[in-house]
């Protein structure tokens, strides 16, 4: 797959503001010259050949490089990793979603494995206790720092409670470090989620190598076979397939073993328990408590691991889609299919299946699916599946749930019609978060106001820890758990017959799949309109709409059924033509008399494969802009800057040393800074939207 | 150019039939208005403020970035002008851009060291691969000596000969004796050097990157050169550094 320019540009980029220059030039080289050995490099780059070597060694302790060495001329060529350069804008969110998953010290040994590229485990756990002890060595000298000037300036009250308060707003709380034995159960959990993976070393193969070496052995095999011919192709993709799971099987597929005297808690009955601590988890986020246990799991410490981004990618999209849902449907039925799509999650292991799966007819793609009775019964207790399909039933007064099917269907056709209305508003690249936030609390504003529903109790934070309580001890009544059951199974059909199609019904067992890729293209098509009518207005949306329902058509009949006056219609179009969304084809009327203009039909069309392109493409050069543009800003801004890199400074709150001028000025580039990156990542959920799911 | 003659009000007798009795700057207009290079963007909208997530987001992103930043394999800029257009049309126009010898691109006005530099980052022109640990057996083969940092040991050993068999050439001036012997020696040398003819490649290399080889904790031949190698790390900061510099004159 060959990127575009700005996607290469883009890539560079990444590597430039996280690696620095030396990889970055090294990276920029092997991006537009392909494979390349060290001699090569040395010519492109005109570094020398230490700075070289080393630059390399960084990319591949990084995972950014391919390589690949001739066993015949030992000649060893270099390829840049595109992927997983593109996957350094992501590094937020992945920290992001492994803290809400398993909490703070988790995201830690992620943040760890993040900085060391790929690391054996013995070395995390070093680096994770070196980081910690130098963290708690800082915080006890700016704790002494800040007596001392206490003592300094006992005059100066106002000021000193100024800087106590700042001091204690920004440094951290006592440093709790954890043991081996947690750091290894971190480990664990992380296995078991797929989102680590072993290292090994056919990850470093590039895949056109891999391809390249099977054609080869096809060839001796056959003794000079045609590779054209469609058994050999046959026997190509059967045997990349084959390799791919070999790899697959070793690496990022592959499981640790537990040892079995621990107790394995994460099998069906005791799902409890692992449920608690997951809440645990999130409850303390932000906090610096680990309730972490240490469940006596030990990894081999040899073992060398590193992120799995293919997962992270399975976590986000999940994420996205949720979102959608929330925004489609509501709040409750949301976090229903976030639970469905958290019982999925095991068994994706990617995104996008493996392309070969199609040729293989004996290997069919067999989606994964959940029971609604799993669904039900694994919910968390706080989700009150009652909520945003119809009535509530209280304890007092039980009514059949067949009475609430109308009610429901009212409520969902409101849902729908608001999801009409709304998908014009849903823009990731816009990342309208604020506005669909509100719009979910208008919803369930409007849930609370429906007469037929009891209004929605929310105990505080303290009571809702006693109520899961008093649920453990008491397991809720049988025709409870039925109420339960059906609820959740409404919510399910909501999903299901939204007109995104969040799930599938399987069978008659009351399964449930989910077809991703129908829905993504659902976003796409929903993310593509969103734009067009953000940048062409209303009359260029309803123009492609037309185009999009009736295929090819001719200006005139096009602006007879948009109801739009041809010259409007016209400079419409060529403005579309020109930024690449319509296109244009010329149909001779008749094939012999070429010269004549006036035999020429002018078909206008819209392609949705070019126009994703197209967006792919715009989305890459503005994120690549914006990179620029943030080093232009901390580049005017570097005074301030290189004042907080001091080496005697870098520990201490800024406020305490700088005046108020270069405060604000801090406190302009920071809020920069965030705007840049974080409009950064808004545009990774679209490039993700169209590319990685 | 004509631009400027258009709204000159300083080209005075360029105007015909002005007289100078009028004053050009209340009869002629000067059109100073900016060209429409960048007309305004027809759709442009402020994107929301970032949510909790999001600032979330940008924090981790943001420590790690720093957290690398300030470790051992990142390297610096060494760009020589960092205002020049991003843009670069050949690899060669790309390549030029970067400095090759930090002190051949210092600047003299801000690039000898003052004492507040001396809190300022480290600056890695090379990564520091010492004292971390390498599972050698992912990398290639032949960055084995590099990670181990045994790359360039031969050169720096030839160099280290080089320059004691002079001093032993320039003592032993007085003696013939020790003459005809140093002589001898470097027959011998000269045969056995030619064993290892890479290292004579690299030498010669050697020659225009010299000061790449005082990175290294080992390589402590020059230790007058001490004194530049670490003022030149400032030849970022011009202004307030130079203030500085000046005080220091």
């Amino acid at each position: 797959m060959s990127l575009s320019q700005y996607a290469l540009e883009l890539c560079a980029l990444l590597v430039d503001e996280t690696y620095g220059e030396l990889s970055s030039r090294i990276f920029t080289i092997l991006l537009r010259r392909g494979q390349l050995p060290v001699k090569d490099l040395m010519l492109h780059t005109r570094l020398t050949s230490k700075k070289l070597r080393h630059g390399l060694a960084v990319l591949a302790q990084q995972n950014l490089l391919y390589y690949n060495t001739d066993p015949e001329t030992e000649v060893t060529y270099y390829e840049a990793n595109k992927d997983a350069a593109y996957a350094l804008v992501q590094s937020g969110k992945i920290m992001q979603v492994v803290e809400n998953k398993f909490g703070v010290l988790t995201r830690e040994v992620v943040q760890n494995l993040l900085l060391l590229g790929h690391s054996t485990v013995s070395d995390l756990c070093d680096a994770y206790e070196a980081q910690k002890k130098q963290q708690s060595r800082l915080v006890d000298l700016a704790r002494q720092n800040e007596l001392r000037r206490k003592e300094e300036t006992v005059e100066d009250e106002q000021m000193n409670g100024l800087a106590k308060e700042i001091n204690g707003a920004n440094n951290h709380p006592p440093v709790t470090i954890a043991t081996t034995g947690q750091l290894h159960t971190a480990l664990f959990r992380l296995f078991d989620a797929a989102l680590i993976e072993r290292v090994v070393g056919t990850m470093f193969e590039s895949p056109s190598d891999v391809q390249t070496k099977l054609e080869r052995e096809i060839v001796q095999e056959g003794n000079g076979a045609n590779l054209k011919t469609s058994k050999t192709k046959e026997e190509l993709t059967k045997r990349l397939l084959g390799r791919l799971r070999k790899d697959r099987a070793a690496g990022s597929d592959w499981k640790p073993q537990k040892r079995p005297h621990n107790g394995d808690h994460r099998n069906g009955a005791n799902g409890t328990n692992k449920r608690r601590r997951l809440s645990s988890g999130v409850a303390v986020n932000g906090d610096h408590i680990y309730e972490e246990e240490d469940d006596g799991a030990r990894l081999d410490d040899h073992l060398v691991i590193r992120v799995n981004h293919e997962k992270f990618k399975v976590l986000l999209r999940n994420a996205q889609l949720v979102h959608l849902c929330e925004h489609k449907i509501g709040k409750t039925t949301s976090r229903i299919y976030d639970h469905l799509l958290k019982l999925m999650e095991p068994q994706i292991q990617r995104c996008q299946l493996d392309r070969h799966h199609n040729v293989l007819k004996d290997d069919p793609y067999i989606p994964p699916t959940v029971q609604a009775i799993m669904i039900a019964s694994t919910l968390d207790k706080d989700i009150d599946p009652g909520f945003g399909v119809g009535k509530e039933p209280t304890h007092k007064e039980r009514t059949p749930v067949v009475k609430l099917s109308p009610n429901r269907k009212r409520d969902g056709t409101e849902a729908f019609a608001g999801g009409k209305g709304d998908t014009k508003k849903k823009v990731n690249g816009a990342g309208n978060l604020n506005v669909h936030n509100s719009e979910a609390d208008d919803g369930s504003d409007q849930d609370s106001d429906d007469p037929f529903t009891a209004p929605p109790v929310k105990p505080p934070k303290r009571q809702k820890v006693t109520f899961q309580d008093d649920a453990l001890f008491n397991p809720p009544r049988p025709e409870d758990r039925e109420d339960h059951l059906m609820l959740v199974r409404k919510h399910l059909d909501l999903l299901q017959s939204s007109e995104c199609k969040f799930v599938t019904r399987h069978g008659t067992n009351d399964c449930y799949s989910v077809d991703f890729e129908n829905i993504v293209r659902f976003m796409q098509d929903a993310e593509l309109d969103q734009l067009v009518y953000e940048s062409f207005g209303v009359k260029g949306h309803r123009l492609v709409r037309i185009m999009k329902q009736m295929g090819k058509m001719e200006e005139k009949s096009l602006d007879k059924l948009a109801l739009m006056k041809p010259k409007d219609a016209r400079t419409k179009l060529s403005e579309m033509q020109m930024s690449g969304i319509v296109e244009i084809q010329e149909v001779p009327k008749d094939a012999t008399n070429r010269g004549n203009n006036q035999r020429i039909i002018f078909l206008w069309f819209f392609d949705n494969d070019r126009v994703k392109q197209v967006v792919l493409d715009k989305v890459y050069k503005t994120m690549s802009r914006l990179l620029q543009r943030l080093a232009v800003e901390r580049r005017s801004a570097r005074h301030v800057l290189e004042l907080t890199e001091r080496s005697d400074l870098q520990h201490i709150a800024p406020d305490t040393y700088m005046d108020q001028q270069q405060i604000t000025e801090l406190r302009v580039i920071e809020q920069k800074e965030a705007t840049l990156v974080a409009q950064v990542a808004r545009l990774d959920d679209m490039i993700g939207i169209f590319r990685d799911f | 150019m004509s631009r400027g003659g258009r709204g000159g009000g300083g080209m005075r007798g360029g105007l015909k039939g002005a007289t100078w009795d009028q004053e050009a700057t209340k009869d002629i207009k000067p059109d100073n208005k900016p060209l429409e290079n960048y007309p305004a963007h027809p759709n442009l909208k402020r994107p929301p403020p970032l949510s909790d997530i999001e600032m979330r987001q940008f924090k981790y992103y943001k420590t790690l970035q720093t957290q690398i930043h300030r470790g051992p394999l990142y390297t610096q800029a060494t760009r020589r002008n960092v205002d020049n257009p991003g843009k670069t049309f050949s690899e060669d126009q790309f390549n030029r851009q970067y400095g090759t010898n930090r002190k051949a691109d210092m600047d003299p006005f801000t690039g000898v060291e003052t004492y507040s530099m001396r809190y300022l980052p480290k600056q890695n022109v090379i990564p520091t691969l010492s004292g971390r640990p390498f599972n050698k057996e992912l990398f290639p083969r032949e960055l084995w000596s590099t990670l181990e940092g045994k790359d360039g040991e031969d050169v720096r050993k030839s160099i280290n000969k080089a320059m004691h068999k002079r001093a032993r050439h320039l003592a032993s001036d007085a003696d013939p004796k020790a003459k005809e012997q140093a002589l001898m020696d470097k027959i011998l040398a000269i045969t056995g050097e030619d064993e290892n003819e890479e290292a004579e490649e690299e030498d010669k290399e050697d020659e225009e990157v010299d000061s790449e080889f005082d990175d290294d904790e080992i390589g402590d031949d020059y230790n007058a050169e001490q004194y530049f190698n670490n003022g030149d790390d400032a030849d970022e900061g011009d202004d307030g550094d130079g203030g500085g510099g000046g005080d220091d004159y």
